[in-house]
């Protein structure tokens, strides 16, 4: 028999199994926090700003709780999948910025200036008015049910309804995570810009040295 | 202290932050217009404008800076009349 499988906007007392999707997303497959190796915070002083900028719940950009949709199975967290419509409540750039800015201090963020500037060589912008998917997981048990493919159909379904307009979806990953590569052209994306940093130093960042925009026409 | 003036202090904040000599700064104008305003940059801007008129923004003061008008007007009602 099928599973039963419900999707759900994710509330406060989902923030535990949220925050472990934004870590395990961030680090791809790896061991590697990128907040923590740019911040210079142990995983457990990141979590702990976390705890404090999810309550805040600053739309328009990855780390807010109410952006989240998650996918339960028989009950319990399985999957979960962020968005937001780029630009609708400002640039997400400048909004996740200033939310780190405000939370893990301006010292900190400005001593972490060079390795900031070093992730300019993988950056790639994201297009105004189109959806942004972000933070992408499924816990181990509960991968192959389709799970990420319904939560992104839902999340565009969602965006659609309320602004028709809107006609493409974009995930920027790590160019190494061949399986999500593999599930998100399943799922109708194509690969629209690769970005591969010359700066060896960048991998100490970063849990590979590439990164992908894949899009969708919606 | 007018917005004008405020205006003016805060381009030359910004000529300063972002190293830039010739820049022209309009209450309109937003990151995507200058080049070298990016999230980086942003911070120390808005560090800057903070240490320059001792004062302190609010999160969600900052997160509604949607042009250089929102900036100045924010830090003109922070300011002693």
């Amino acid at each position: 028999m099928n599973p039963q499988i419900t999707i759900q906007q994710a509330t406060a007392t989902d923030k535990e199994f949220i925050i472990e999707s934004i870590l395990e997303a961030e680090k791809s497959g790896t061991s590697l926090l990128s907040y923590s190796a740019i911040f210079n915070l142990s995983e457990k002083e990141f979590i702990g700003t976390l705890n404090n900028i999810l309550d805040e719940d600053i739309t328009g950009q990855e780390l807010c709780l109410s952006g989240f949709l998650i996918a339960k199975v028989e009950g319990k967290n399985a999957s979960a999948i962020c968005s937001w419509v780029e630009g609708e409540v400002g640039q997400s750039n400048m909004l996740k910025a200033n939310t780190l800015m405000y939370f893990i201090g301006k010292e900190k963020f400005i001593a972490a200036s060079e390795s900031i500037m070093l992730l300019d060589e993988v950056s790639i912008p994201r297009e105004e008015g189109a959806i942004q998917l972000e933070c992408i997981y499924t816990k181990k048990e509960f991968r192959g049910l389709g799970l990420s493919k319904k939560l992104i159909a839902e999340h565009i379904a969602v965006h659609k309804k309320r602004r028709p307009d809107i006609n493409k979806a974009q995930i920027i990953l790590m160019a190494n995570n061949d399986s999500a590569v593999s599930a998100y052209e399943k799922a109708g994306f194509h690969i629209a810009i690769k970005k591969k940093a010359n700066n060896p130093n960048v991998s100490n960042l970063l849990p590979g040295n590439s990164k992908l925009l894949m899009e969708k026409i919606i | 202290m007018t917005p004008e003036e405020v205006l003016t202090h805060v381009t030359e904040i910004f000529k300063t932050v972002l190293k830039k000599e010739q820049l022209h700064l309009t209450p309109a104008t937003t990151a995507a217009d200058v080049d070298g305003w990016d999230s980086l940059t942003h911070v120390m801007l808005i560090d800057a404008v903070e240490n320059h008129y001792k004062i302190k923004f609010k999160l969600n003061e900052v997160i509604k800076f949607n042009n250089i008008g929102d900036l100045c007007a924010c830090i003109l009602k922070k300011l002693p009349a």
